[in-house]
């Protein structure tokens, strides 16, 4: 070839091609990473054994792992989380609504404000490290000293104090249902101390962060490659032990992979690859259910969906428009396209949860007394237009406005629905009421730890800074009742039912908001999994992997 | 040998300024987007002060323009940042994902170069006739095929139903927990093969064919129509006719002298395609469940994680443009008249 | 003339009625589609995911609509996309091709260096931040794809204008005394039609494709709108029980692309085969 004339022998051309190639092969492999972090549980299987072809597969729909750190998980991770970690006590929402864990038992003085605990004897970290109060302090100060995650559960709590080896006793500045907030399963998890006791590790949320894990729990993080798949594998020295009547089938190994395609997740459970697939489409859950081999099993969960009414915007500021559209939503055409998915909500706490209060007032579908409030509003005939915003991608709250467009166009009432990202979406919310950007917003909200202050208060309450009250609801009223509430939650739970009946009636009246659904989760699984029991408190579509086992 | 390295110069520096200038580009461009990454890295139902404090810790209450010196700053030291939603280093990500979306480019590729090339061939010197018609078909077919409409038919027809290659994933979960592939380069298939991982090795095979086959139809449709022409053209020259008057046999005509002056166009478009295959690949990715980078970086774009798109830009930008200087040389260096 | 050569290639022949009865379709969709309200995004949800039968050919969806008529709308969605993308990449690469190649020098190495830097970015990275920066919808999708096209009409433009600059009617119009800028618009502009015509005929199918990929991927045309890509997408979920979802889009974007394809690439044959060459494909 010629540079500039001057010919070039074949050579030098190979020996130039040679060079460049060796040197972006050079670059690769020095930064190349390194294998998988191999497992990090020191402890041995000892004499607690699960067979090893007991492995549990379940293909996820997105990549769920963001922060495993368990002072940061604030996130889908919880579905391992659960697992791996342990709090103080478990909430299970029966009678009683909390059951021990961590701590045996707990007391607490009649004003609410001092509450001590006894804690488990016995129990081994991963690491080996014994459990005792020192640890109990250590996950505390660490995450209050790093403000991360869900740290604000704690804001009730003045100190924690260590009484002696086996009690920690909590000081709060004011009364709030400890028992709850310690059974949360965001920001309450408790781990190892000891877990830098070389000095090695420089910093613990990196270290946490490429798959190491520091809980008590009976499952250890294995492998993790993100977005791929993460596995946990058991730990044999796990306090609750792995005996009882079906402990050769007990799941020795969990595997989450990532499978973001719906129809491959539908192939995967069909063919048994997997014992679980998430979100599986209702049209596919419907033609697979009576398989031989698969199982549905239907569950109430605390996640709910709601269309907030912008009550400062042009058209919705007046209460009687808002109470208008909300006659004009057809509640039970929406749940039939739910294919069983949906609940119609009573309130703004999901059905089954505690707050959930059964003879709430209910909107449903009536164009006649919506067209009777419009003309008293002094629109007979409607004549505007309503913008509703959805989150992209998610069907539910789509499908919700396209329903609700076609009920408000015989109110001669305009619908524009929109479908924006999420981000984006979220950026428009925190502009703030003095901006006209929407009239309905429509997302989901779901419990950080099991109180109906944590919807009450996050959706509705008077904001300074606008950041998830969508509505931009500001009722000094509505505000006053709830703050009364969640104090009386931990001393004088029944009165604290009343004020919260109160605030939602506030709501209602106010027609803040449509309350769209509650979501009923379908888990299809194969029919060898036995001992399945769903606990909503524990997230979304959490396994309690401990309690289940794989029938041969 | 000089005016080599002048040139190789010229070019790495050309490089340079456009690699500079896709990092200005993306950098700004993502901040345009109406989103808060203090917010999403904090978790999403946190409070404000903690997303005002997160916002500080991320550097994203500076300027732009400091921004962007910093995070070249950053670059130039071997940083790439860190991801907003995988909280890992992005270049131990890159090096993660980018292996699988380079096996399944090259397998790709080698897939629509075995069928496109000799095809193309054929179809040049039987102008006309039905076979050349029949390829013309094909080879439109190729670049017309919605990628992930015949992914999901290959998945009917040979997962679902034949039973014959898996539906999704690079290897079998099974595998991957009793005879694992030691990790070397990355490339599945080499280093399995390496390793003397045989099972493991035609597991790999199995799982990379389909979406090969679903990513190779665009490519094996240019390859084709590229040669074909390229082929009729040539077949046409001047000195070809030279060499037919001297009495040499079609076929040393054919593959000697025309094919190798073929090649280059051919070679430009394979450069191309495979270039294409690695980032435009995701919807493949997306379909077979392939970790690659078109996946990274399209949760990257959903979750506006900056530093993931920047660097993935890049990175991906940095090989297009490597590829294209070896496209040219290696041009250069087979046909003589070609000037640099 | 060139209609001639066209008929002499029966496969342009037959793409060209393909492509006239798709505008055919697109243009008479209200009247041609059994159930135009299908446009509207009306629920019947007692309807939902009925297989195809004399009511509904191509079945229904999620919502009950028919999908034979959202298929007749899609087509309407497609053909205009298609064509805006190629038309707003020509609009934006052609004369800045023309400038580069007449102008040569430093405009030249600026205009082709910012060329090159476009095409050196992965297309598909660019178009999908733009779209998520500028928000999801089809307009939206259209103009992020034409930002990554732009450069190949450029290069196109270039090289064809860069030929024409040394032939002698430029010099002849010089001495008349005519303007640079008057020259590239009355001469080169005109004459470095042919290629880019034919380019973007080719092109076509291509845009189609990719706007479809942008809504398959939820970035382009949103739900209701019955845009070919995100059936295709909505129809992936369900596609072992309603099967005929995913399928006769899929089918549509197929014949589509490809009737557009060997119309450009017979036009192409017949009019020059040495245009290929200049674009460096």
């Amino acid at each position: 070839m010629l540079v500039n004339g001057k010919a070039i022998t074949k050579l030098q051309g190979v020996v130039i091609l040679v060079v460049i190639v060796a040197a972006i092969g050079g670059v690769y492999f020095v930064a190349r990473p390194s294998a998988p972090p191999e497992s990090t549980s020191t402890t041995e299987m000892t004499s607690a054994v699960a067979n090893p072809t007991k492995i549990f597969t379940t293909a996820e729909d997105y990549d769920f792992v963001t922060d495993i750190d368990p002072a940061y998980s604030f996130s889908g991770e919880i579905v391992a989380m659960a697992n791996v970690y342990e709090g103080l006590l478990v909430y299970t929402g029966g009678n009683p609504e909390v059951k021990p864990s961590l701590a045996t038992s707990y007391d607490a003085t009649p004003d609410g404000l001092t509450w001590t605990f006894k804690l488990r004897e016995g129990v081994k970290f991963h690491d080996g490290t014994p459990f005792n109060a020192t640890a109990v302090k250590y996950s505390f100060d660490r995450i209050r000293e790093l403000g991360a995650g869900a740290v604000y559960i704690w804001d009730p709590v003045k100190e924690l104090k260590i009484i002696d080896t086996y009690t920690v006793q909590y000081t709060l500045s004011y009364a709030a249902p400890l028992q709850r907030i310690v059974s949360s399963v965001y920001g309450a998890w408790i781990y190892s101390p000891n877990i830098n006791k070389t000095g090695d590790i420089k910093d613990l949320h990196d270290w946490f962060n490429a798959g190491h894990d520091a809980g008590t729990g009976p499952y250890m993080f294995e492998t993790l490659e993100r977005g791929v798949q993460l596995t946990l594998t058991y730990f044999g020295d796990y306090w609750e032990g792995w005996g009882g009547p079906h402990a050769a089938d007990r799941i020795a190994k969990v595997v989450f992979k990532i499978v973001e395609d719906p129809a491959v997740r539908v192939q995967m459970i069909e063919s048994g690859s997997v014992q679980h697939a998430a979100a599986i489409p209702a049209q596919e859950r419907k033609r697979i259910q009576n398989e031989t081999g698969i199982r549905v099993s239907w569950e109430n969960t605390y996640f709910s969906h709601y269309a907030f009414l912008n009550t400062q915007s042009p058209n919705l500021k007046d209460k009687l428009v808002r109470q208008a559209i909300s006659y004009a939503f057809p509640y039970q055409d929406y749940i039939i396209t739910g294919e069983g998915s949906y609940i119609q909500p009573r309130g703004a706490i999901p059905t089954g949860m505690w707050g959930h209060i059964d003879d709430l007032y209910q909107y449903q579908l009536n164009l006649t007394k919506a067209k009777e409030l419009l003309t008293q509003a002094g629109h007979p005939n409607g004549g505007f237009k309503l913008i509703y915003y959805y989150i992209s991608g998610v069907e539910a709250t789509g499908s919700a406005g396209q329903l609700w467009k076609a009920e408000l166009a015989k109110l001669g009432i305009e619908l524009d629905v929109r479908g924006m990202t999420w981000p984006s979406l979220w950026e428009l919310m925190k502009q703030g009421p003095d901006k006209y950007n929407y009239d309905i917003v429509a997302f989901a909200w779901w419990p950080t730890f099991i109180t109906p202050y944590d919807f009450m208060f996050n959706m509705w309450h008077t904001e300074k800074t606008p950041l998830w009250n969508a509505a931009y609801y500001y009722n000094p009223q509505y505000d006053q009742l709830i703050d009364e509430a969640y104090k009386l939650e931990g001393p004088q739970p029944d009165q604290a039912l009343k004020l919260y009946k109160q605030a939602q009636q506030v709501l209602i009246d106010d027609a803040a908001t449509v309350f769209l659904d509650d979501l009923r989760l379908a888990f299809v699984m194969r029919s060898n999994v036995q001992g399945f029991q769903y606990h909503a408190a524990i997230g979304y579509d959490t396994f309690v992997f401990w309690e289940m086992w794989l029938e041969s | 040998m000089v005016d080599l390295k002048r040139y190789i110069v010229k070019r790495f520096l050309q490089t340079l300024i456009i690699v500079l200038g896709i990092s200005f580009i993306t950098f700004f461009l993502s901040r345009v987007a109406p989103s808060d990454p203090a917010a999403l890295w904090v978790g999403i139902h946190a409070r404000a002060e903690q997303i005002q404090r997160a916002r500080v810790e991320l550097g994203l209450d500076q300027p732009l323009y400091v921004q962007y010196f910093i995070y070249m700053g950053d670059l130039l030291q071997g940083s790439w940042g860190t991801s907003y939603r995988t909280r890992q280093p992005v270049l131990k990500d890159l090096m993660f994902y980018m292996p699988a979306s380079m096996e399944l480019a090259v397998i790709g590729q080698i897939i629509a170069s075995v069928v496109g090339l000799p095809l193309g061939v054929i179809a040049a010197s039987k102008k006309n006739t039905k076979i050349d018609h029949a390829s013309r078909i094909l080879a439109i077919a190729g670049v017309s095929l919605p990628v992930f409409w015949i992914g999901l038919l290959l998945q009917i027809i040979f997962s679902r139903t034949l039973g014959i290659f898996p539906i999704e994933g690079r290897l079998d979960t099974t595998i991957q927990m009793t005879m694992p592939i030691q990790r070397i380069t990355g490339f599945f298939l080499f280093d399995s093969l390496v390793t003397g991982n045989f099972v493991a090795f035609f597991d790999a095979l199995r799982h990379i064919i389909l979406p090969a086959i679903a990513l190779s139809s665009y490519s094996m449709g240019l390859s084709l129509r590229m040669t074909r022409s390229s082929m009729i053209e040539i077949l046409r020259e001047k000195y070809l006719k030279t060499a037919r008057a001297f009495g040499l046999p079609e076929n040393t005509i054919r593959f000697k002298y025309a094919l190798k002056n073929a090649i280059v166009p051919t070679l430009m478009v394979m450069g191309i395609s495979f270039s294409w295959s690695l980032t435009g690949a995701f919807l493949v990715e997306v379909i077979f469940n392939w970790p690659g980078l078109g996946t990274y970086v399209w949760r990257a774009i959903l979750a506006v994680d900056y530093p993931v798109i920047v660097g993935v830009s890049i990175i991906a930008s940095l090989i297009i443009v490597i590829i294209n200087l070896i496209l040219d040389l290696v041009q250069a260096w087979i046909d003589p008249r070609v000037r640099l | 003339m060139t209609l001639h050569i066209l008929r002499k290639n029966p496969l342009s022949f037959i793409s060209l009625i393909i492509i006239l009865f798709l505008v055919f379709l697109a243009v008479f969709a209200s009247w041609l589609a059994p159930y135009p309200d299908a446009y509207q995004g009306t629920p019947h949800v007692e309807d939902k995911y009925q297989p195809p039968s004399l009511t509904h050919l191509f079945g229904t969806e999620y919502l009950g609509r028919d999908v034979f008529s959202l298929v007749i709308f899609g087509t309407r969605l497609s053909l205009t996309a298609g064509l805006m993308i190629v038309a707003l990449s020509v609009v934006i690469g052609w004369p800045l091709g023309v400038i580069a190649g007449y102008s040569g020098g430093k405009i030249d190495d600026l205009i082709m260096r910012t060329t090159d830097m476009f095409l050196a970015f992965p297309s598909l990275v660019l178009a999908l931040v733009i779209a998520f920066v500028l928000g999801p919808s089809l307009i939206n999708s259209m103009i992020a794809i034409s930002v990554t096209w732009w450069p190949w009409y450029t290069r196109l433009a270039r090289a064809d204008a860069a030929s024409l600059k040394e032939r002698t009617f430029v010099e002849a119009s010089k001495a008349i005394g005519l303007s640079d800028r008057s020259i590239m618009v009355r001469h080169i502009l005109p004459n470095t039609m042919a290629p880019i015509i034919v380019q973007s005929t080719m092109d076509l199918g291509t845009a189609i494709l990719a706007e479809a990929g942008l809504s398959f991927l939820g970035l382009g045309a949103q739900p209701p709108t019955p845009e070919w890509g995100l059936m295709i997408s909505a129809g992936r979920a369900v596609a072992f029980s309603a099967w005929w979802y995913a399928t006769f889009p899929g089918v549509f974007i197929f014949l589509t692309a490809m009737a557009f394809n060997l119309f450009g690439d017979g036009l192409r044959e017949a009019l020059d085969p040495r245009l290929r060459r200049i674009r460096g494909e």
